[in-house]
Protein backbone atom coordinates (compact mmCIF):
# COMPACT_ATOMS: atom_id res chain seq x y z
CA UNK A 1 0.00 0.00 0.00
CA UNK A 2 1.68 3.18 -1.22
CA UNK A 3 0.77 6.33 0.73
CA UNK A 4 1.70 9.63 -0.83
CA UNK A 5 1.57 13.12 0.61
CA UNK A 6 1.32 16.15 -1.66
CA UNK A 7 2.25 19.69 -0.64
CA UNK A 8 -0.11 22.05 -2.42
CA UNK A 9 0.46 25.59 -3.55
CA UNK A 10 -2.06 28.38 -3.57
CA UNK A 11 -1.95 31.15 -6.16
CA UNK A 12 -4.50 33.95 -6.29
CA UNK A 13 -6.50 32.29 -3.52
CA UNK A 14 -6.95 29.14 -5.62
CA UNK A 15 -5.33 25.74 -5.59
CA UNK A 16 -2.63 26.05 -8.25
CA UNK A 17 -2.62 24.21 -11.55
CA UNK A 18 0.66 22.55 -10.47
CA UNK A 19 -1.11 20.96 -7.54
CA UNK A 20 -3.70 19.38 -9.84
CA UNK A 21 -0.83 17.99 -11.92
CA UNK A 22 0.77 16.51 -8.80
CA UNK A 23 -2.53 14.85 -7.89
CA UNK A 24 -2.55 13.10 -11.25
CA UNK A 25 1.04 11.95 -10.94
CA UNK A 26 0.44 10.69 -7.40
CA UNK A 27 -2.72 8.76 -8.26
CA UNK A 28 -0.87 6.75 -10.90
CA UNK A 29 1.57 5.29 -8.38
CA UNK A 30 -0.27 5.44 -5.05
CA UNK A 31 -3.05 3.63 -3.23
CA UNK A 32 -3.77 6.55 -0.95
CA UNK A 33 -3.17 10.24 -1.68
CA UNK A 34 -3.22 12.98 0.96
CA UNK A 35 -2.96 16.67 0.31
CA UNK A 36 -1.67 19.35 2.64
CA UNK A 37 -3.06 22.85 2.21
CA UNK A 38 -1.55 25.73 4.14
CA UNK A 39 -4.20 28.32 4.66
CA UNK A 40 -2.56 31.23 6.43
CA UNK A 41 -4.67 33.94 4.91
CA UNK A 42 -7.85 32.36 6.22
CA UNK A 43 -9.20 32.07 2.71
CA UNK A 44 -12.86 31.01 2.76
CA UNK A 45 -13.18 30.42 -0.96
CA UNK A 46 -10.60 27.62 -1.04
CA UNK A 47 -12.84 24.94 0.40
CA UNK A 48 -15.32 25.09 -2.48
CA UNK A 49 -12.60 23.48 -4.63
CA UNK A 50 -12.04 20.62 -2.21
CA UNK A 51 -14.50 18.26 -3.87
CA UNK A 52 -12.71 18.77 -7.18
CA UNK A 53 -9.53 17.33 -5.73
CA UNK A 54 -9.06 13.66 -6.51
CA UNK A 55 -7.45 12.75 -3.18
CA UNK A 56 -8.39 10.67 -0.13
CA UNK A 57 -7.47 13.10 2.63
CA UNK A 58 -7.08 16.85 2.83
CA UNK A 59 -5.26 18.41 5.78
CA UNK A 60 -5.79 22.13 6.14
CA UNK A 61 -2.96 23.51 8.27
CA UNK A 62 -3.29 26.93 9.88
CA UNK A 63 -1.35 29.06 12.33
CA UNK A 64 -2.81 31.87 14.44
CA UNK A 65 -2.16 35.37 13.00
CA UNK A 66 1.43 36.39 13.57
CA UNK A 67 3.48 39.48 14.12
CA UNK A 68 6.74 37.67 13.90
CA UNK A 69 9.29 37.56 11.04
CA UNK A 70 7.80 35.35 8.37
CA UNK A 71 11.13 35.13 6.57
CA UNK A 72 11.25 33.23 3.32
CA UNK A 73 8.64 30.50 3.80
CA UNK A 74 9.75 30.04 7.43
CA UNK A 75 6.20 29.31 8.56
CA UNK A 76 5.55 26.88 5.70
CA UNK A 77 8.75 25.01 6.49
CA UNK A 78 7.93 24.90 10.19
CA UNK A 79 4.34 23.77 9.82
CA UNK A 80 5.00 21.11 7.18
CA UNK A 81 7.89 19.74 9.25
CA UNK A 82 5.65 19.51 12.32
CA UNK A 83 2.94 17.80 10.29
CA UNK A 84 5.14 15.12 8.74
CA UNK A 85 6.80 14.36 12.09
CA UNK A 86 3.74 12.44 13.23
CA UNK A 87 2.87 10.80 9.90
CA UNK A 88 4.34 8.14 7.75
CA UNK A 89 4.29 8.44 3.97
CA UNK A 90 6.14 6.51 1.29
CA UNK A 91 6.56 9.63 -0.83
CA UNK A 92 6.20 13.37 -0.28
CA UNK A 93 5.76 15.30 -3.51
CA UNK A 94 5.66 18.98 -4.42
CA UNK A 95 6.12 21.13 -7.53
CA UNK A 96 9.44 22.53 -8.66
CA UNK A 97 8.31 26.11 -8.51
CA UNK A 98 10.07 28.94 -6.69
CA UNK A 99 8.12 27.90 -3.59
CA UNK A 100 8.89 24.21 -3.97
CA UNK A 101 12.57 24.83 -4.69
CA UNK A 102 12.92 26.44 -1.26
CA UNK A 103 10.37 24.69 0.93
CA UNK A 104 11.21 21.20 -0.45
CA UNK A 105 14.90 21.13 0.50
CA UNK A 106 14.31 23.07 3.74
CA UNK A 107 11.80 20.49 4.97
CA UNK A 108 13.90 17.58 3.67
CA UNK A 109 17.28 18.58 5.10
CA UNK A 110 15.71 19.93 8.28
CA UNK A 111 14.11 16.53 8.88
CA UNK A 112 16.98 14.36 7.59
CA UNK A 113 15.06 13.14 4.59
CA UNK A 114 16.39 12.49 1.11
CA UNK A 115 15.56 15.10 -1.51
CA UNK A 116 15.35 14.97 -5.30
CA UNK A 117 14.43 17.97 -7.41
CA UNK A 118 12.93 18.66 -10.82
CA UNK A 119 11.78 15.13 -11.63
CA UNK A 120 9.97 14.46 -14.90
CA UNK A 121 8.93 10.83 -14.34
CA UNK A 122 8.35 8.43 -11.48
CA UNK A 123 7.78 4.69 -11.72
CA UNK A 124 6.76 2.04 -9.31
CA UNK A 125 9.29 -0.78 -9.00
CA UNK A 126 8.92 -4.20 -7.44
CA UNK A 127 11.00 -2.77 -4.64
CA UNK A 128 10.67 0.97 -4.26
CA UNK A 129 10.55 3.54 -7.04
CA UNK A 130 12.65 5.02 -9.81
CA UNK A 131 12.65 8.60 -10.96
CA UNK A 132 14.05 10.45 -13.97
CA UNK A 133 15.35 14.00 -13.87
CA UNK A 134 17.12 16.12 -16.48
CA UNK A 135 20.69 17.22 -15.79
CA UNK A 136 22.96 19.75 -17.51
CA UNK A 137 19.93 21.82 -18.43
CA UNK A 138 18.36 18.86 -20.24
CA UNK A 139 21.39 17.69 -22.23
CA UNK A 140 21.01 14.33 -20.49
CA UNK A 141 18.65 12.55 -18.13
CA UNK A 142 19.53 10.71 -14.95
CA UNK A 143 17.62 7.77 -13.47
CA UNK A 144 17.70 7.29 -9.70
CA UNK A 145 16.68 4.25 -7.70
CA UNK A 146 14.70 4.92 -4.52
CA UNK A 147 14.58 2.03 -2.05
CA UNK A 148 11.38 1.51 -0.04
CA UNK A 149 11.01 2.87 3.45
CA UNK A 150 12.99 6.12 3.19
CA UNK A 151 10.11 8.56 2.57
CA UNK A 152 11.94 10.98 0.25
CA UNK A 153 10.75 14.45 -0.72
CA UNK A 154 10.59 14.91 -4.49
CA UNK A 155 9.82 17.99 -6.56
CA UNK A 156 8.24 17.64 -10.01
CA UNK A 157 8.67 19.90 -12.98
CA UNK A 158 5.47 21.84 -13.70
CA UNK A 159 3.58 21.09 -16.91
CA UNK A 160 4.09 17.31 -16.88
CA UNK A 161 0.51 16.21 -16.59
CA UNK A 162 -2.96 17.47 -17.28
CA UNK A 163 -5.36 17.94 -14.45
CA UNK A 164 -7.98 15.32 -13.86
CA UNK A 165 -11.70 16.01 -13.67
CA UNK A 166 -12.54 12.90 -11.66
CA UNK A 167 -14.45 13.37 -8.43
CA UNK A 168 -13.64 11.73 -5.13
CA UNK A 169 -14.98 13.06 -1.85
CA UNK A 170 -11.98 13.51 0.38
CA UNK A 171 -11.97 13.43 4.16
CA UNK A 172 -11.05 16.89 5.43
CA UNK A 173 -9.21 17.63 8.65
CA UNK A 174 -8.11 21.02 10.00
CA UNK A 175 -5.04 21.28 12.19
CA UNK A 176 -3.76 24.41 13.94
CA UNK A 177 -0.10 24.91 14.86
CA UNK A 178 1.63 27.30 17.22
CA UNK A 179 4.52 28.83 15.33
CA UNK A 180 7.78 29.90 16.86
CA UNK A 181 11.01 30.87 15.15
CA UNK A 182 14.21 32.43 16.43
CA UNK A 183 15.74 33.32 13.06
CA UNK A 184 15.88 36.95 12.11
CA UNK A 185 14.78 37.14 8.47
CA UNK A 186 12.40 39.99 7.84
CA UNK A 187 10.77 40.98 4.60
CA UNK A 188 10.94 44.76 4.44
CA UNK A 189 9.26 45.25 1.12
CA UNK A 190 8.03 43.44 -1.96
CA UNK A 191 7.74 44.64 -5.56
CA UNK A 192 5.96 43.09 -8.51
CA UNK A 193 7.20 44.11 -11.90
CA UNK A 194 4.70 42.01 -13.85
CA UNK A 195 1.61 43.83 -15.00
CA UNK A 196 -1.28 42.36 -12.99
CA UNK A 197 -3.68 42.83 -15.90
CA UNK A 198 -1.64 40.85 -18.38
CA UNK A 199 -1.91 37.11 -18.94
CA UNK A 200 0.55 35.29 -16.70
CA UNK A 201 3.34 33.41 -18.46
CA UNK A 202 2.49 30.28 -16.46
CA UNK A 203 -1.15 30.42 -17.59
CA UNK A 204 -0.68 31.59 -21.19
CA UNK A 205 -1.79 29.32 -24.03
CA UNK A 206 0.48 31.20 -26.45
CA UNK A 207 3.89 32.66 -25.63
CA UNK A 208 6.09 34.78 -27.89
CA UNK A 209 9.61 34.82 -26.54
CA UNK A 210 12.63 36.87 -27.61
CA UNK A 211 16.36 36.35 -27.19
CA UNK A 212 19.73 37.90 -27.87
CA UNK A 213 18.99 37.93 -31.60
CA UNK A 214 16.27 40.54 -31.10
CA UNK A 215 18.95 43.18 -30.73
CA UNK A 216 17.61 45.73 -28.24
CA UNK A 217 14.95 47.09 -25.94
CA UNK A 218 13.06 48.94 -28.67
CA UNK A 219 13.08 45.93 -30.97
CA UNK A 220 11.67 43.86 -28.13
CA UNK A 221 8.58 46.04 -28.10
CA UNK A 222 7.84 44.92 -31.66
CA UNK A 223 7.28 41.40 -30.36
CA UNK A 224 4.50 42.80 -28.20
CA UNK A 225 2.42 43.48 -31.32
CA UNK A 226 2.43 39.76 -32.07
CA UNK A 227 1.75 38.96 -28.41
CA UNK A 228 -1.29 41.23 -28.31
CA UNK A 229 -2.60 39.97 -31.63
CA UNK A 230 -2.44 36.36 -30.45
CA UNK A 231 -3.72 37.12 -26.95
CA UNK A 232 -0.63 35.57 -25.46
CA UNK A 233 2.19 36.51 -23.11
CA UNK A 234 5.67 37.86 -23.72
CA UNK A 235 8.71 35.86 -22.62
CA UNK A 236 12.46 36.26 -22.89
CA UNK A 237 15.70 34.31 -22.70
CA UNK A 238 18.25 34.95 -19.99
CA UNK A 239 20.53 36.70 -22.50
CA UNK A 240 17.82 39.26 -23.28
CA UNK A 241 17.15 39.84 -19.58
CA UNK A 242 20.85 40.11 -18.69
CA UNK A 243 21.23 42.67 -21.47
CA UNK A 244 18.60 44.74 -19.69
CA UNK A 245 16.13 44.76 -22.61
CA UNK A 246 13.35 43.26 -20.47
CA UNK A 247 12.77 42.71 -16.78
CA UNK A 248 13.97 39.38 -15.38
CA UNK A 249 10.39 38.46 -14.47
CA UNK A 250 9.84 37.69 -18.17
CA UNK A 251 12.64 35.16 -18.15
CA UNK A 252 11.92 31.57 -19.24
CA UNK A 253 14.44 28.87 -18.39
CA UNK A 254 16.26 27.22 -15.57
CA UNK A 255 16.78 30.57 -13.83
CA UNK A 256 13.34 31.86 -14.75
CA UNK A 257 9.93 30.37 -15.30
CA UNK A 258 8.92 26.94 -16.53
CA UNK A 259 6.11 27.17 -19.06
CA UNK A 260 4.08 24.69 -21.10
CA UNK A 261 1.83 26.62 -23.50
CA UNK A 262 0.10 25.11 -26.53
CA UNK A 263 2.21 27.36 -28.78
CA UNK A 264 5.65 28.76 -28.02
CA UNK A 265 7.08 31.10 -30.65
CA UNK A 266 10.78 31.69 -30.01
CA UNK A 267 12.35 34.60 -31.85
CA UNK A 268 16.11 35.14 -32.02
CA UNK A 269 16.76 32.54 -29.34
CA UNK A 270 19.68 30.17 -29.93
CA UNK A 271 18.28 27.49 -27.60
CA UNK A 272 20.90 27.12 -24.88
CA UNK A 273 20.01 24.19 -22.65
CA UNK A 274 19.33 26.62 -19.80
CA UNK A 275 16.50 28.15 -21.86
CA UNK A 276 15.12 24.86 -23.19
CA UNK A 277 14.75 23.63 -19.62
CA UNK A 278 12.03 26.24 -19.20
CA UNK A 279 10.15 25.85 -22.50
CA UNK A 280 10.66 22.32 -23.80
CA UNK A 281 7.38 21.18 -22.22
CA UNK A 282 5.52 23.43 -24.68
CA UNK A 283 3.22 21.42 -26.93
CA UNK A 284 4.27 23.18 -30.16
CA UNK A 285 7.45 25.20 -30.59
CA UNK A 286 8.02 27.55 -33.50
CA UNK A 287 11.64 28.68 -33.86
CA UNK A 288 12.54 31.80 -35.82
CA UNK A 289 16.30 32.27 -36.09
CA UNK A 290 18.76 33.40 -38.76
CA UNK A 291 21.21 30.60 -37.93
CA UNK A 292 19.96 27.33 -39.40
CA UNK A 293 22.26 25.39 -37.05
CA UNK A 294 20.82 26.97 -33.91
CA UNK A 295 20.08 24.47 -31.16
CA UNK A 296 16.49 25.70 -30.83
CA UNK A 297 15.56 23.88 -34.08
CA UNK A 298 16.21 20.55 -32.31
CA UNK A 299 13.07 21.06 -30.23
CA UNK A 300 10.99 23.00 -32.76
CA UNK A 301 7.99 21.53 -34.58
CA UNK A 302 8.13 24.41 -37.05
CA UNK A 303 11.42 26.03 -38.05
CA UNK A 304 11.85 29.34 -39.81
CA UNK A 305 15.28 30.53 -40.96
CA UNK A 306 15.71 34.20 -41.74
CA UNK A 307 15.57 37.76 -40.49
CA UNK A 308 13.04 37.83 -37.67
CA UNK A 309 11.90 41.41 -38.26
CA UNK A 310 10.58 40.81 -41.77
CA UNK A 311 9.19 37.41 -40.86
CA UNK A 312 7.33 38.66 -37.78
CA UNK A 313 6.04 41.68 -39.70
CA UNK A 314 4.61 39.45 -42.41
CA UNK A 315 3.34 36.96 -39.84
CA UNK A 316 1.42 39.77 -38.11
CA UNK A 317 -0.13 41.15 -41.29
CA UNK A 318 -1.14 37.69 -42.53
CA UNK A 319 -2.77 36.80 -39.19
CA UNK A 320 -4.66 40.11 -39.29
CA UNK A 321 -5.89 39.27 -42.82
CA UNK A 322 -6.86 35.73 -41.84
CA UNK A 323 -8.73 37.00 -38.79
CA UNK A 324 -10.77 39.44 -40.87
CA UNK A 325 -11.80 36.82 -43.38
CA UNK B 1 36.07 43.65 12.86
CA UNK B 2 36.82 41.63 9.75
CA UNK B 3 33.76 40.05 8.17
CA UNK B 4 34.51 36.43 7.37
CA UNK B 5 32.91 35.36 4.08
CA UNK B 6 32.86 31.83 2.68
CA UNK B 7 32.00 31.10 -0.93
CA UNK B 8 30.88 27.61 -1.89
CA UNK B 9 32.05 26.92 -5.43
CA UNK B 10 32.09 23.96 -7.79
CA UNK B 11 34.13 22.94 -10.80
CA UNK B 12 31.75 21.96 -13.61
CA UNK B 13 31.77 21.30 -17.34
CA UNK B 14 31.17 24.35 -19.47
CA UNK B 15 27.50 24.09 -20.40
CA UNK B 16 27.85 26.90 -22.94
CA UNK B 17 29.38 24.44 -25.41
CA UNK B 18 26.91 22.85 -27.86
CA UNK B 19 24.89 20.00 -26.36
CA UNK B 20 26.06 17.49 -28.97
CA UNK B 21 29.60 17.89 -27.59
CA UNK B 22 28.68 15.98 -24.41
CA UNK B 23 28.96 12.25 -23.86
CA UNK B 24 28.56 9.93 -20.89
CA UNK B 25 31.76 9.21 -18.96
CA UNK B 26 33.33 5.79 -18.43
CA UNK B 27 31.81 5.25 -15.00
CA UNK B 28 28.39 6.21 -16.31
CA UNK B 29 27.90 8.62 -13.40
CA UNK B 30 28.48 11.94 -15.12
CA UNK B 31 28.93 13.62 -18.49
CA UNK B 32 32.20 14.59 -20.11
CA UNK B 33 32.98 16.54 -23.24
CA UNK B 34 34.05 14.96 -26.50
CA UNK B 35 36.73 17.49 -27.28
CA UNK B 36 39.42 19.00 -25.14
CA UNK B 37 37.22 21.47 -23.30
CA UNK B 38 38.46 22.74 -19.95
CA UNK B 39 36.02 22.77 -17.08
CA UNK B 40 34.97 26.06 -15.56
CA UNK B 41 33.94 27.34 -12.18
CA UNK B 42 30.17 27.26 -12.06
CA UNK B 43 29.07 30.66 -13.37
CA UNK B 44 26.75 31.46 -10.46
CA UNK B 45 29.62 30.76 -8.03
CA UNK B 46 31.62 33.50 -9.79
CA UNK B 47 28.56 35.74 -9.32
CA UNK B 48 28.80 34.87 -5.61
CA UNK B 49 32.49 35.83 -5.65
CA UNK B 50 31.54 39.11 -7.31
CA UNK B 51 28.95 39.71 -4.56
CA UNK B 52 31.64 39.28 -1.89
CA UNK B 53 34.05 41.60 -3.73
CA UNK B 54 31.32 44.24 -4.04
CA UNK B 55 31.10 44.28 -0.22
CA UNK B 56 34.84 45.00 -0.15
CA UNK B 57 34.29 47.73 -2.78
CA UNK B 58 31.72 49.24 -0.40
CA UNK B 59 34.52 49.70 2.15
CA UNK B 60 33.84 46.71 4.38
CA UNK B 61 36.75 44.78 5.80
CA UNK B 62 36.13 41.30 4.40
CA UNK B 63 38.17 38.12 4.29
CA UNK B 64 36.99 35.84 1.49
CA UNK B 65 37.52 32.07 1.57
CA UNK B 66 36.46 29.96 -1.38
CA UNK B 67 35.51 26.37 -0.50
CA UNK B 68 35.26 23.66 -3.14
CA UNK B 69 34.45 19.98 -2.76
CA UNK B 70 35.24 17.52 -5.54
CA UNK B 71 38.08 15.83 -7.33
CA UNK B 72 40.16 16.23 -10.49
CA UNK B 73 40.59 19.94 -9.89
CA UNK B 74 42.23 22.07 -12.60
CA UNK B 75 44.35 24.31 -10.41
CA UNK B 76 44.67 27.18 -12.87
CA UNK B 77 40.91 27.22 -13.35
CA UNK B 78 39.82 26.95 -9.73
CA UNK B 79 42.18 29.80 -8.80
CA UNK B 80 40.01 32.25 -10.74
CA UNK B 81 38.18 33.57 -7.63
CA UNK B 82 41.61 34.20 -6.07
CA UNK B 83 42.71 36.20 -9.10
CA UNK B 84 39.43 38.15 -8.91
CA UNK B 85 40.33 39.11 -5.33
CA UNK B 86 39.33 36.30 -2.95
CA UNK B 87 41.85 35.66 -0.16
CA UNK B 88 41.92 31.90 0.43
CA UNK B 89 41.07 28.69 -1.36
CA UNK B 90 40.13 25.55 0.54
CA UNK B 91 39.57 22.21 -1.17
CA UNK B 92 37.90 19.09 0.10
CA UNK B 93 39.26 16.50 -2.26
CA UNK B 94 37.91 13.00 -2.66
CA UNK B 95 36.96 10.85 -5.61
CA UNK B 96 33.63 9.91 -4.04
CA UNK B 97 32.51 13.55 -4.13
CA UNK B 98 32.06 13.35 -7.91
CA UNK B 99 28.50 12.49 -8.80
CA UNK B 100 27.51 11.75 -5.20
CA UNK B 101 24.07 12.59 -3.87
CA UNK B 102 23.38 16.00 -2.40
CA UNK B 103 22.83 14.57 1.09
CA UNK B 104 26.50 13.63 1.17
CA UNK B 105 27.66 16.92 -0.41
CA UNK B 106 25.73 18.81 2.28
CA UNK B 107 27.35 16.75 5.02
CA UNK B 108 30.84 17.16 3.56
CA UNK B 109 30.60 20.93 3.06
CA UNK B 110 29.01 21.41 6.49
CA UNK B 111 32.03 19.63 8.01
CA UNK B 112 34.47 21.91 6.17
CA UNK B 113 32.57 24.98 7.38
CA UNK B 114 32.62 23.60 10.91
CA UNK B 115 36.38 22.96 10.68
CA UNK B 116 37.56 26.29 9.26
CA UNK B 117 34.71 28.61 10.33
CA UNK B 118 32.90 30.33 11.79
CA UNK B 119 31.82 32.59 8.93
CA UNK B 120 29.62 35.65 9.09
CA UNK B 121 28.26 35.18 5.57
CA UNK B 122 28.24 32.03 3.45
CA UNK B 123 27.63 32.71 -0.22
CA UNK B 124 26.91 30.24 -3.02
CA UNK B 125 25.70 30.34 -6.59
CA UNK B 126 21.94 29.78 -6.98
CA UNK B 127 22.63 26.36 -8.50
CA UNK B 128 25.41 24.42 -10.22
CA UNK B 129 24.96 24.06 -13.94
CA UNK B 130 25.73 20.35 -13.98
CA UNK B 131 23.04 18.69 -11.85
CA UNK B 132 20.97 21.91 -11.66
CA UNK B 133 19.87 21.21 -8.10
CA UNK B 134 20.38 24.39 -6.12
CA UNK B 135 19.51 22.75 -2.84
CA UNK B 136 22.96 22.16 -1.35
CA UNK B 137 23.22 25.67 0.21
CA UNK B 138 19.66 25.27 1.55
CA UNK B 139 20.59 21.86 2.96
CA UNK B 140 23.66 23.31 4.68
CA UNK B 141 21.57 26.13 6.14
CA UNK B 142 19.14 23.61 7.64
CA UNK B 143 22.00 21.38 8.83
CA UNK B 144 23.94 24.09 10.67
CA UNK B 145 20.78 26.04 11.50
CA UNK B 146 21.37 29.34 9.73
CA UNK B 147 18.85 31.51 7.91
CA UNK B 148 18.85 31.02 4.13
CA UNK B 149 18.13 33.77 1.64
CA UNK B 150 17.95 32.64 -1.96
CA UNK B 151 18.49 34.38 -5.33
CA UNK B 152 20.17 37.59 -4.13
CA UNK B 153 20.73 40.30 -6.74
CA UNK B 154 22.17 42.86 -4.30
CA UNK B 155 23.71 42.62 -0.84
CA UNK B 156 24.39 45.61 1.43
CA UNK B 157 25.66 45.74 5.01
CA UNK B 158 24.18 48.46 7.22
CA UNK B 159 24.80 48.74 10.97
CA UNK B 160 25.66 45.06 11.30
CA UNK B 161 22.53 44.08 9.40
CA UNK B 162 22.29 42.68 5.93
CA UNK B 163 19.88 44.16 3.42
CA UNK B 164 19.34 41.80 0.52
CA UNK B 165 17.49 42.39 -2.71
CA UNK B 166 16.03 39.02 -3.54
CA UNK B 167 14.74 38.03 -6.95
CA UNK B 168 11.26 36.53 -6.97
CA UNK B 169 9.26 35.09 -9.84
CA UNK B 170 7.46 38.32 -10.60
CA UNK B 171 9.72 40.99 -9.11
CA UNK B 172 11.83 41.30 -6.01
CA UNK B 173 11.79 41.57 -2.24
CA UNK B 174 13.96 43.47 0.21
CA UNK B 175 15.00 41.16 3.04
CA UNK B 176 16.70 42.15 6.26
CA UNK B 177 18.75 39.61 8.17
CA UNK B 178 21.75 39.47 10.47
CA UNK B 179 25.04 37.57 10.70
CA UNK B 180 25.57 34.68 10.31
CA UNK B 181 23.52 33.58 7.31
CA UNK B 182 23.67 31.77 3.99
CA UNK B 183 22.82 33.60 0.79
CA UNK B 184 22.54 32.16 -2.71
CA UNK B 185 23.44 34.56 -5.48
CA UNK B 186 21.79 34.97 -8.87
CA UNK B 187 23.34 36.26 -12.08
CA UNK B 188 21.41 39.54 -11.66
CA UNK B 189 24.09 40.60 -9.13
CA UNK B 190 26.21 41.50 -12.15
CA UNK B 191 29.00 40.11 -14.32
CA UNK B 192 31.96 38.68 -12.41
CA UNK B 193 34.89 41.10 -12.73
CA UNK B 194 37.86 40.24 -14.92
CA UNK B 195 40.98 39.44 -12.92
CA UNK B 196 43.65 42.12 -13.32
CA UNK B 197 47.35 41.38 -13.70
CA UNK B 198 48.07 41.96 -10.03
CA UNK B 199 45.26 39.61 -9.09
CA UNK B 200 46.58 36.92 -11.38
CA UNK B 201 50.10 37.30 -9.96
CA UNK B 202 48.81 37.09 -6.37
CA UNK B 203 46.74 34.01 -7.20
CA UNK B 204 49.74 32.26 -8.77
CA UNK B 205 51.64 32.53 -5.50
CA UNK B 206 48.75 31.22 -3.38
CA UNK B 207 48.25 27.53 -2.81
CA UNK B 208 44.96 25.95 -1.82
CA UNK B 209 44.63 24.35 1.59
CA UNK B 210 43.58 20.78 0.93
CA UNK B 211 41.54 18.64 3.30
CA UNK B 212 40.82 14.95 3.07
CA UNK B 213 37.86 13.13 4.59
CA UNK B 214 40.13 11.93 7.40
CA UNK B 215 41.16 15.51 8.30
CA UNK B 216 37.51 16.31 8.88
CA UNK B 217 36.69 13.13 10.73
CA UNK B 218 34.28 12.20 7.95
CA UNK B 219 33.69 8.54 7.30
CA UNK B 220 34.43 7.18 3.90
CA UNK B 221 31.26 7.75 1.96
CA UNK B 222 28.65 5.17 2.67
CA UNK B 223 26.38 4.35 -0.23
CA UNK B 224 23.82 7.02 -1.06
CA UNK B 225 20.34 5.96 -0.01
CA UNK B 226 19.09 7.17 -3.37
CA UNK B 227 21.39 5.84 -6.02
CA UNK B 228 22.15 7.18 -9.44
CA UNK B 229 21.31 4.26 -11.69
CA UNK B 230 22.21 5.55 -15.12
CA UNK B 231 22.68 8.65 -17.20
CA UNK B 232 21.38 8.72 -20.74
CA UNK B 233 21.13 11.22 -23.53
CA UNK B 234 17.51 11.32 -24.72
CA UNK B 235 16.90 10.63 -28.38
CA UNK B 236 15.50 13.42 -30.42
CA UNK B 237 12.70 12.06 -32.60
CA UNK B 238 11.28 15.40 -33.55
CA UNK B 239 11.14 16.12 -37.26
CA UNK B 240 11.22 19.87 -37.61
CA UNK B 241 9.06 21.15 -40.46
CA UNK B 242 10.91 24.06 -42.03
CA UNK B 243 8.70 26.78 -43.46
CA UNK B 244 10.13 28.09 -46.71
CA UNK B 245 9.32 30.76 -49.26
CA UNK B 246 10.76 33.13 -51.88
CA UNK B 247 11.61 35.78 -49.32
CA UNK B 248 11.04 36.54 -45.65
CA UNK B 249 7.68 38.12 -46.32
CA UNK B 250 6.43 34.93 -47.98
CA UNK B 251 7.97 32.76 -45.25
CA UNK B 252 6.11 34.79 -42.62
CA UNK B 253 2.87 34.43 -44.58
CA UNK B 254 3.35 30.68 -45.00
CA UNK B 255 4.04 30.32 -41.30
CA UNK B 256 0.81 32.12 -40.42
CA UNK B 257 -1.18 29.91 -42.80
CA UNK B 258 0.43 26.74 -41.46
CA UNK B 259 -0.27 27.71 -37.83
CA UNK B 260 -3.87 28.52 -38.73
CA UNK B 261 -4.26 25.13 -40.49
CA UNK B 262 -3.04 23.38 -37.35
CA UNK B 263 -5.49 25.36 -35.24
CA UNK B 264 -2.66 26.79 -33.18
CA UNK B 265 -3.68 30.43 -33.65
Amino acid sequence: MIKTLLLSEITDEKISQNTYELINIANEISDEVSLVILNFSDCKTLSKDFDKLYVDFIYVLTVPPLNTDKGIYNIDTFVISKFIESKNYDLILLSKTEYGSIVGPRVAFGNKKEYLSDCVAINLRENGFSITRPIYGGVANADYKIPPGISPIISFRPGLSLSSSDIKHPIIEEITFEYSCQQHVKMINEFNSMDENKIKLEDAKIIVSGGRGIGGELEFKELNKLVNLLGGALGASRAACDAGWVDHSYQIGLTGKTVSPDLYISVGISGASQHLAGCSMSRNIVAINNDKNANIFNVARFGVVGDWKSIVKSLISTIEDLNIR
Amino acid sequence: MTIQIAILAKQVLDTEIPSDQFKINENGNNLETKGNNSPIINGFDLNATEAALKLRDDGHDVNITVIMAGDGFFLDIIKKPLSMGADNLVLLQDESLVGCGSTFTVKALSSVIDKIGPFDIILAGRHASDFDNGHVPIGIAETINLPIITYASEIKIKNNHLMIKRITLNGYQIIETSFPCIITVSNEIGEPRYPNLRGIMTATKKNPKIFSFRDLGLDEQKEDLIQLERIFIPENNLNTEFITGEDESEIGRNLAIRLKEEGLI
